[in-house]
């Protein structure tokens, strides 16, 4: 067996050279021997080394969320839920919901201001359903009065646009609480700066009255900076804000039709409070840019939390929106 | 593509651990990480392989690289092919889609990391120096679930992979430099060239492989022989120590890492252990963390600090290697070694037969192995031979260092009459057709008139011309044949030396050297030809003139005056004792001699400066011959000597 190597197993590892005197003589056989290992090598160790798995230790809350607000970009109004600021919030599971927002809209470098608060309460019992049988809502109930900031808010129906069967429909599903001011002074006595504090008082028609502050966040406020142009299909859109320590950020993306004035959301983006977005082009070739002719960048910074008060319990939200109107480049 | 300068990274960890540069415990050929300046200590071919287990959640084995090595003289080459060093990650993007209210859909990324391939270059200055570089090919592969809207009827969100593969090349420069037996150093960069493609997707951004330039630094000691200390220093902080050794023939190590992004301190070790002969190496070494690499690894962490090495970074699994390295050496195996070379003097072309029994140098020689081995000795100087001198074989035992004696032959038709500084090479060799080894050194080859003042070495001056001398003394003595034929034939040697004596000095003046040096001896047709010289050149042509007639002499070499030394000739009339009587009555006028026979003949001494006639040339000769030879026991107390020219 001189000059010769012999192989057992399957195994690379349990290749074992048992010979190996070598003779300069036998150099031929010994690259014939070199290289047969070397081939029975490479055909046993076909693996790779094996992958790591990094587990993303960005909370929920911290995930970058994708989502269609609305799937049909023929409607010309919201498609579900009930709109609290002209952007879609989704009621859906909550039984009643107390709303202080305050707003800013920017369209041809015009910005207004203004605040505004609601109350919501949802009867359960009385669902109202499209015509598909799928859940639309349900009816709202007056179950006291409202106070924020000592105002007392008024009483005004609850209306909702929706699209059934292919047409549009109006109805009111009641009454609702709101308070709204613009900073020029029209509207209520309501007014609230950011980051301070609004006294809420609900007083049920029985039973106890629930007091509490409703916490206002740092304003938010965005820009926009489009890149590229709709007619290349090279539209994208850096946005940025002003970032704070709150976790998360809301960006909307809606698109306008010409000659109206209210928005169709379309997408919603939920990022870490980190003050720049970057939507890539692809997100505005979907979009039919040619039946719009503006863009509607809303920037969403809110808080929610629920607030339990013996047998009551409020589900309490404060928002600051900013929306940026585009026109479509 | 675009290419542009980028600088990426990739630093100094070895599969196999930090090893040195000597010839015992070196560094493998296939380790680029370590050996920057791609050193190799190989003959001539090396094919190596890397085979590995890693030990994640699973066991994994995969081939880690294949190299193959070729050294050219004072050149290196090779190349490494590296499928094993890469590195996977797959993770979430953090990315999710919502779908309603209850149901998202995550979005995942697969990232690799790959280093494809390598060659290497390297060059040996001198034993002591050499440089070298390597260029390196990556590959990333990026793999990333995206969210992309899509219209029909309705707007809905898919998901949809994105791919980009980036490339770059790393190039880096070594330089390794022994000091002594003790010590020795490297010393290379690390990120110092490398070009890459730039990376077109924003998502991508960020992840490449980070980048350092930096330089790292190494020293090996060896406090004694069986132990080598190593460390290597990256300017970064990073550092790695090890200890090697050999025992036998077997080589181990162990090897602490610090690096500076992976936690703790001593990030881990290398043990390493292998077994080297002359054919092959076989290492079996293993990577072992001190953190627990099976624990849970954050995508923050990654998608922070990224990673700096692929084969070494704080998502690596402890893995254990085999290597496998044949020497394939084409080329002959070094069995002797020709230490020194001592010359014994410079060459006098004229003494050519002298140098058959004599050596002209003497070499140092050692066996390098352990068997019992027959070296064979072979001389060559420039400007005088034309082909390889051999000397005689000499055999020498194990491990053993035996004196060599070099013999050199000097062409008959060498004619320099000038000194010239030549080179000798010497060779030895064990097989008839390799060289084992070789050394030159300078050597004085003298013009063929040149003498050592040895006046036992005239007699090669008396023999050179031996044919001008038999024509000039056939026709001398042709041209007195009337009388010698009239001679009784035991007279005739006398007759004949008288003759060309009679005529040598009408012919001749005395002179000194004609180039006024002691070492100069004139061949006799020169001196026929210029008509004269000194006692050596007139003791050289008459001496010559005899003997090319049959008339055997001998050089008388009177050492006894001061600094100033003569030579004449003694020559052998062939006469016996009681024949005496038929040249002379005086029996102080000749010098009884043995022949090889035991037989006594008659010798008289000739002086051949005396340029007057035979008889004075005789008288004189015997005058000084019976004064400082007998009279002054010359003979005796060897400061008169007789040298016989044949």
């Amino acid at each position: 067996m001189e000059g010769e190597f012999l192989i057992e197993g399957k195994s690379l590892l349990s290749l074992i050279i048992i010979v190996y005197n070598f003779n300069l003589t036998k150099m031929k056989n010994f690259i014939i021997n070199t290289t047969l290992i070397i081939i029975a090598v490479i055909i046993y160790g076909c693996d790779k080394p094996a992958p790591t798995e990094l587990i993303n230790d960005v909370s929920d809350g911290e995930q970058l969320e994708y989502e269609i607000l609305t799937n049909d970009l023929n409607e010309n109004n919201v498609s579900r839920g009930t709109d609290t600021s002209g952007i879609m919030q989704d009621f859906k599971g909550l039984r009643n919901i107390i709303s202080v927002s305050g707003i800013k809209i920017t369209n041809q470098n015009h910005t207004v201001e203004f605040c505004l608060a609601q109350g919501f309460f949802f009867d359960w019992t009385q669902p109202v359903y499209y015509s598909n049988e799928r859940l639309l809502g349900y009816k709202t109930i007056i179950p006291g009065i409202m106070k924020f900031d000592n105002n007392l808010a008024r009483i005004v129906p609850y209306k909702v646009r929706f699209r059934d069967r292919g047409e549009f429909q109006d109805s009111v599903l009641g009454n609702k609480f709101i308070l709204y001011r613009s900073k020029s002074g029209v509207g209520d006595p309501f007014w609230f700066e950011y980051g301070s504090p609004v006294s809420f008082e609900f007083q049920p028609v029985s039973g106890e009255p629930v007091t509490f502050d409703i916490p206002t966040l740092k304003e938010i406020t965005g820009t926009v900076q489009l890149r590229g142009n709709s007619s290349d299909k090279n539209l994208e859109a850096v946005l940025e804000w002003n970032e704070t320590e709150g976790k998360r950020v809301w960006l909307v993306l809606g698109v306008i039709r010409p000659g109206q004035m209210s928005s169709l959301p379309v997408y919603r983006f939920g990022v870490k409070d980190r003050n720049k977005l970057i939507i890539p082009k692809r997100f505005f070739n979907e979009l039919q840019l040619q039946n719009f002719n503006k863009l509607v960048f809303t920037f969403i910074r809110s808080i929610e939390k629920m607030e339990r008060h013996g047998e009551i319990n409020l589900f309490v939200s404060s928002q600051n929106i900013h929306s940026i109107v585009i026109d479509i480049p | 593509m675009i290419f542009n300068a980028k600088i990426l990274s990739q630093s100094s960890f070895g599969l196999t651990g930090l090893w040195g540069l000597s010839s015992k415990a070196s560094v493998p050929f296939y380790n680029y990480e370590t050996n920057t300046s791609n050193f190799s200590i190989l003959n001539d071919w090396g094919i190596s392989l890397t085979y590995g287990a890693e030990f994640s959640e699973s066991i994994n084995s995969n081939i880690y690289s294949i190299s193959l090595s070729k050294t050219l003289s004072d050149h290196n080459l090779s190349g490494r092919f590296s499928p094993g060093y890469q590195k996977q990650f797959l993770f979430s993007t953090g990315e999710v889609i919502v779908i309603n209210d209850t149901t998202t859909q995550s979005l995942n990324a697969d990232y690799t990391y790959k280093e494809l391939f390598g060659l290497g270059y390297s060059y040996k200055f001198t034993p002591q120096l050499s440089a070298g570089f390597t260029f390196r090919f990556f590959n990333q592969d990026f793999n990333r679930e995206i969210v992309k809207p899509v219209f029909g009827d309705t707007l809905y969100l898919v998901r949809e992979n994105l791919n980009e593969q980036i490339n770059y090349w790393k190039g880096d420069l070594g330089i390794n430099f022994f000091l002594n037996d003790n010590f020795s150093f490297s010393a290379a960069s690390i990120n110092l060239l490398n070009i890459a493609e730039q990376t077109e997707n924003p998502e991508f951004e960020g992840y490449e492989l980070k980048y350092e330039t930096e330089a790292l630094l190494a020293g090996s000691y060896t406090p004694v022989e069986f132990i080598n200390l190593h460390l290597m220093y990256e300017t970064s902080g990073s550092f790695q120590v090890s200890a090697a050794g050999f025992a036998a023939q077997f080589v181990y190590g162990l090897t602490a890492f610090h690096d500076k992004y992976q936690s703790p301190y001593f990030a881990g070790i290398v043990p390493a252990i292998g077994y080297k002969s002359k054919l092959f190496e076989i290492f079996l070494s293993g990577v072992k963390y001190f953190s627990d690499r099976k624990a849970e690894q954050n995508f923050s962490q990654f998608e922070d600090e990224g990673i700096h090495n692929i084969i070494n970074n704080p998502y690596s699994y402890d893995k254990i290697l085999l290597s496998l390295s044949f020497n394939i050496d084409g080329s002959t195996e070094q069995k002797v070694k020709l230490i020194d070379v001592e010359l014994v003097e410079d060459i006098y072309p004229t003494f050519y037969d002298a140098y058959v029994d004599n050596p002209i140098a003497y070499g140092l020689a050692v066996n390098l192995t352990d068997e019992k081995l027959t070296i064979k000795p072979s001389l060559k100087i420039k400007d005088v031979n034309e082909a390889v001198i051999q000397s005689p074989e000499i055999n020498i035992a194990p491990f053993d260092t035996v004196r060599i004696p070099f013999y050199i032959i000097i062409p008959d038709n060498y004619s320099a009459g000038k000194p010239v500084l030549s080179y000798a090479d010497f060779y030895i060799s064990v097989t008839s057709d390799e060289t084992d080894d070789q050394l030159q050194k300078p050597m004085l080859v003298n013009g063929i008139n040149a003498w050592d003042g040895k006046v036992s070495n005239l007699r090669y001056f008396i023999k050179r011309d031996v044919d001008f001398s038999m024509n000039y003394s056939k026709k001398l003595l042709s041209d007195n044949k009337q009388m010698l034929d009239t001679l009784p034939s035991a007279l005739a040697p006398f007759y004949k030396a008288k003759i060309l004596f009679d005529d040598f000095v009408k012919r001749l003046v005395y002179t000194s050297d004609p180039r006024a040096t002691e070492e100069y001896v004139q061949f006799p047709k020169q001196t026929i030809d210029l008509k004269g010289g000194d006692c050596d050149d007139l003791s050289v042509c008459y001496s010559s003139l005899l003997e090319s007639v049959g008339i055997q002499t001998a050089l008388v070499d009177y050492k006894s005056n001061g600094t100033f030394r003569h030579v004449n000739i003694l020559f052998n009339t062939g006469l016996t004792p009681g024949q005496a009587s038929y040249i002379t009555n005086n029996d102080t006028k000749y010098f009884v001699r043995k022949n090889s026979s035991g037989d006594d003949e008659i010798w008289l001494p000739v002086e051949t400066t005396s340029l007057t006639n035979f008889a004075t040339g005789w008288k004189i000769g015997v005058e000084k011959f019976n004064k400082e030879a007998i009279s002054d026991l010359g003979i005796a107390t060897g400061k008169v000597e007789i040298i016989e020219v044949y």
